[in-house]
């Protein structure tokens, strides 16, 4: 007797359901290919340091205490969106939009201390090639941080008009996604261009 | 199955439900309801707006066709100019630019696009499903591409195209070498090209992912999916290398940055590994969907099933895991050190183990089974030969000291062209006799096709196998013209009349495709007794692919009474009914489980706009209207967040409990 | 079988592949060509022994993993009472063992042609 295969026939989820929805895919799909352009970038700074005959860092060692400062406020803000998941997940509205406010600040914060950094520089993009390779790589992080805090004030603007609850909050999950991962890169940014030096 | 089955359902109907189970024949009210909910409006409109796979995927194959037949009148112009011993028919600069731009259209224009075409068209269809899982993403990507090939064409009226070959190698295209918007053309071609790929490549992976039918577990899944999902995520992966290669001579050459600048301790090498980390995943990104196309097609001409379907899923895999690691083998010439080349040499021979067990796989079923000479049976033939004579060159050339000696000749064009039109065009162009009935609802002439075949395969070995023995002879890749002196007139002048006859026999199949579109038998849903999913859906396939989404049961839905593996048998005709606006099932990833109604979204102008705006921007980079630049940026930006704005009807945002299901999506 | 069983199987010989290339490749050209001038004696006496010690560590790691996808393979398709293969589910799980298998064979034996190349030629030797 042949047999037709047949499923349980139970209720199923409709739309974009958290991590079922297949934004949530698209945006881990985003972060690899993401990640591999800072693989390259740094694979880029190692090849062309490991060679390199010239002063390295131009400068001399970097001063670190700034950097440090700076990578704790990107790393609050990254608990923060979390904690404006948290909120959402469990009802707890402005919790969720309170998370965010803080989560973008912080993020802000982080941008304004990076520029005086780079104010700070006594070279630039075309002084020399160190100099190529620090305003590129720390240019393309801030790129990044800047569509971040675009996703995340749009986040923040969705969540204060209401726009979700403990059932449907994808667009949170997958905006927090995008930036923990712009908050991860920025520690493998930070070890080569900071402390790699030092080595 | 009527509508109000719904109501049993539990309250909050709109975020879960059951979803109903049955069965909605040709003409009966779901049938009509399903085609008019996924419809394309008629007129410009759906010209611009329209997310169908299908359509994209068409646009797909006819754009990247255009794109195959400019790059061979590129070739064709300089077989003529080689034909004969000190010709000038062309100036060097000229030369450059058509060797260039004939390569720089076929490997990014052609070869991965066209492929793409296929796979847009078909996952879905072979999935079991009725849309990719990112609809809008799917049209975006296509026009991006078309916009990028009109970027990169852009200069070349004006006698400005890109002129350093299409690996493009610094110092000669750095700014003090190449001091025109030739190389610009190319640079902020390449990144905006790559946006596009990137985007496709996501969409596959998440495709195959999610969308499968119930029931169709990883094992089950067609080869050819198996090559394009092995080709995405090593495009994900690779792709960022060549954007930010490119990205970084743009700066060098318009910022002053000093990556590849040899006066200030840049390194040219820099170059040619980033470009090759990602050159040579991308030679297999644009061979395994290819190579999965005759996987697919072939055993259906041979009447069995393929063998070894495992070891070619595996052999997919594993030669693009490989050639991540083989990047090298294009620089032996580099003066890098000598264990430093070896393991990359011993890397590259590795290949030829996978490689060799897709060719024993293929014979195999040819052997084992019944063939049916039909005019795909011979392109698939035809590249299973093609395939052996480039890649034993292929092996030749990943040995070190036989690469010192050969790099930089014929030999190598000739091996690349035996890799890239034996692996890509030959099972491209066979694709197309195989599925053109599922496309188009007619079938192509048999006559005419028998005749395109045999002339393209003799015209093709006429012109390419005499490039071997130009190579051995000494002729170098990329001169202009060559004196008779050199002893190599004939190999040049064959090598020409091969070329032009090969060129016949692509207007030969033109003529066949513009034929059968008018006056070819009509097909009926599965004219080859194939055994795949496409197969069941009518030709051409409704906008809703399925009226009902499948449950399947084996690697072969429509040969299982036939093959009688087991005594399971897929379920075609009863399945999801999901019609509650654009609806699919999602499942999950290995076992093919369902687990969620995916709302897709309908058509919409999104992508168009995005693409342009992207464009524009890139535009704005080239001319330097830093203005301009930011403007389009910022409209991006706004067309981005439309898009993007959480919809009720996708069940994106929440919805006040009291509110009703609409049966159609804005 | 347990999922991290599988994920060894399958991607065990791949990975001890891979880190063997990325790690002997920059070693060895590094050491022979460190700046504008190619050497002729390695920047590290040892160079070869640490290229032998990667290549064997990897080719440990790939074997260990052929193992563990052979064992999970044969557990698998142990045959039942009536001497047909006892399925577990629609044929998933003994399809990625079998991958594991395969790839387990492909990528040992990269590893030890990758061994072979360290083996035969001598650190930064011209080619004569």
């Amino acid at each position: 007797m042949n047999k037709v295969i047949h499923f349980e026939q139970q209720p199923l989820p409709v739309g974009s359901d958290g991590k079922l929805s297949t934004g949530w895919w698209g945006v881990l799909a985003l972060i690899v290919t993401e990640g591999s352009l800072f693989g390259f970038l740094l694979f880029t700074y190692f090849y062309l340091s490991a060679q390199t005959e010239q002063q390295w860092p131009p400068e001399g060692l970097p001063n670190l205490l700034m950097p440090i400062i700076n990578t704790a406020i990107l790393l609050a803000s990254s608990v923060f969106v979390w904690v404006s998941e948290y909120g959402i997940r469990h009802q707890k509205k402005y919790w969720s939009i309170g998370g965010m406010l803080i989560a973008v600040v912080l993020g802000f914060c982080f941008l304004k201390i990076q520029l005086i950094e780079w104010g700070e520089k006594s070279f630039d993009i075309t002084s020399n090639l160190y100099g190529s390779l620090y305003f590129t790589i720390t240019g393309f992080h801030l790129f990044h941080v800047i569509i971040g805090l675009a996703i995340l004030l749009l986040l923040l603007v969705w969540t204060s008009l209401g726009y979700f609850d403990d059932k449907r909050y994808a667009a949170v999950t997958i905006g927090g996604a995008y930036w923990h991962f712009v908050d991860v890169v920025w520690l493998f940014v930070f070890t080569t261009l900071y402390v790699f030096p030092y080595l | 199955m009527t509508f109000s089955d719904t109501k049993q359902n539990h309250p909050d109907s709109h975020l879960e439900r059951v979803p109903d189970f049955g069965c909605a024949p040709v003409g009966s009210d779901a049938e009509v309801r399903l085609a008019e909910i996924w419809e394309t409006t008629p007129g410009w409109r759906g010209w611009f707006s329209t997310v169908d796979h299908k359509t994209i995927g068409l646009r797909y194959l006819v754009t990247a066709f255009i794109f195959l037949l400019i790059g061979g009148i590129e070739a064709l112009i300089m077989r003529a100019q080689l034909a004969l011993p000190e010709q000038s028919l062309l100036t060097p600069e000229q030369y450059n630019q058509l060797f260039t731009m004939h390569g720089v259209t076929m490997i990014f224009l052609y070869a991965l696009p066209i492929l793409s075409g296929f796979s847009n068209y078909l996952w879905p269809l072979l999935l079991g499903s009725r849309d990719m899982a990112f609809p809008r993403l799917n049209a975006l990507s296509y026009w991006i591409f078309l916009f990028a090939g009109i970027f990169m064409y852009a200069s070349f009226p004006l006698g400005q195209a890109p002129n350093a070959g299409w690996f493009n190698y610094v110092p000669f295209s750095g700014p003090i070498y190449n001091t025109g918007p030739n190389i610009d053309v190319f640079a902020l071609g390449m990144v905006l090209l790559g946006i596009s790929t990137t985007v496709g490549s996501i969409n596959f992976i998440v495709s195959l992912f999610r969308m499968r039918a119930p029931g169709m577990t990883i094992n089950k899944v067609p080869i050819l999916v198996w090559g394009t999902l092995t080709a995405s995520v090593a495009n994900l992966i690779a792709i960022p290398a060549v954007s930010l290669a490119f990205f970084l001579l743009w700066l060098d050459r318009q910022v002053g940055t000093q990556f590849f600048d040899v006066a200030n301790g840049g390194k040219p090498l820099l170059w040619q590994h980033l470009f090759w980390m990602f050159g040579h995943p991308w030679v297999y990104a644009i061979v395994l969907p290819a190579m999965g196309i005759v996987s697919d097609a072939l055993p259906t001409f041979c009447r069995r099933p393929l063998v070894g379907y495992t070891a070619v899923a595996l052999a997919t895999m594993a030669t693009m895991l490989l050639g991540f690691q083989v990047w090298i083998h294009h620089m032996f010439a580099t003066g890098l050190p000598t264990v430093a080349l070896s393991i990359f040499g011993a890397a590259s021979m590795i290949i030829s183990i996978p490689s060799a067990v897709a060719v024993f796989a293929w014979i195999a079923t040819i052997w084992l089974g019944k063939p049916v000479f039909k005019t795909a049976f011979l392109f698939f033939a035809g590249f299973i030969f093609l395939f052996v004579v480039g890649g034993l060159s292929g092996v030749m050339t990943a040995a070190v000291s036989l690469d010192l000696q050969l790099n930089e000749t014929y030999f190598i064009v000739a091996h690349l062209h035996y890799v890239l039109l034996g692996i890509n065009v030959f099972p491209v162009i066979g694709g197309i006799y195989y599925w053109f009935p599922k496309f188009t609802g007619r079938m192509m002439s048999e006559t005419l096709g028998k005749w395109s075949f045999w002339v393209m395969f003799i015209g093709f070995n006429i012109g390419f196998f005499p490039m071997h023995i130009a190579g051995l002879l000494g002729m170098p890749r990329r001169i202009y013209t060559y004196s008779s002196r050199m002893g190599w007139d004939s190999v040049n002048m064959i090598t020409s009349i091969g070329s032009f006859i090969f060129a016949i026999g692509i207007l030969i199949f033109l003529a066949n495709i513009l034929i059968s579109l008018k006056r070819g038998a009509l097909a009926g849903s599965n004219p080859w007794d194939a055994a795949t999913l496409e197969w069941s859906t009518p030709s051409p396939p409704p906008a809703y692919n399925f009226a009902v989404i499948p449950v399947i049961a084996s690697r072969h839905p429509l040969w299982e009474d036939r093959l009688n593996e087991n005594s399971k048998r897929s379920s075609l005709t009863q399945g999801y009914l999901l019609m509650e606006g654009h609806e699919t099932l999602g499942t999950s990833p290995i076992d093919a489980e369902p687990v969620t109604i995916l709302k897709m979204p309908g058509d919409s102008y999104a992508p168009f706009f995005v693409g342009l705006f992207v464009s524009l921007f890139f535009v704005g980079l080239l001319l330097h209207w830093w203005y301009f630049a930011g403007m389009t940026a910022a409209a991006c930006c706004i067309t981005l967040v439309i898009w993007m704005w959480p919809r009720k009807s996708l069940a994106q945002r929440t919805a006040p409990k009291t509110a009703h299901l609409s049966g159609r999506s804005p | 079988m347990s999922t991290y069983k599988i994920l060894l199987a399958l991607l065990g010989a791949p990975s001890a592949w891979f880190i063997q290339m990325s790690l002997s490749e920059p070693l060895a050209a590094y050491a022979c060509y460190p700046h504008q001038v190619p050497l002729t004696a390695p920047l590290w006496v040892d160079l070869s022994a640490i290229l032998i010690a990667i290549s064997l560590i990897c080719l440990a790691g790939g074997l260990i993993s052929g193992y563990v996808a052979w064992d999970s393979w044969r557990k698998l398709t142990k045959s039942g009472s009536n001497g047909k293969i006892f399925v577990v589910d629609e044929g998933q799980t003994q399809f990625l063992a079998m991958l594991g298998v395969m790839s387990s064979f492909i990528f040992i034996a990269a590893i030890v042609f990758t061994f072979c190349a360290v083996l035969l030629v001598s650190p930064c030797s011209a080619w004569t």
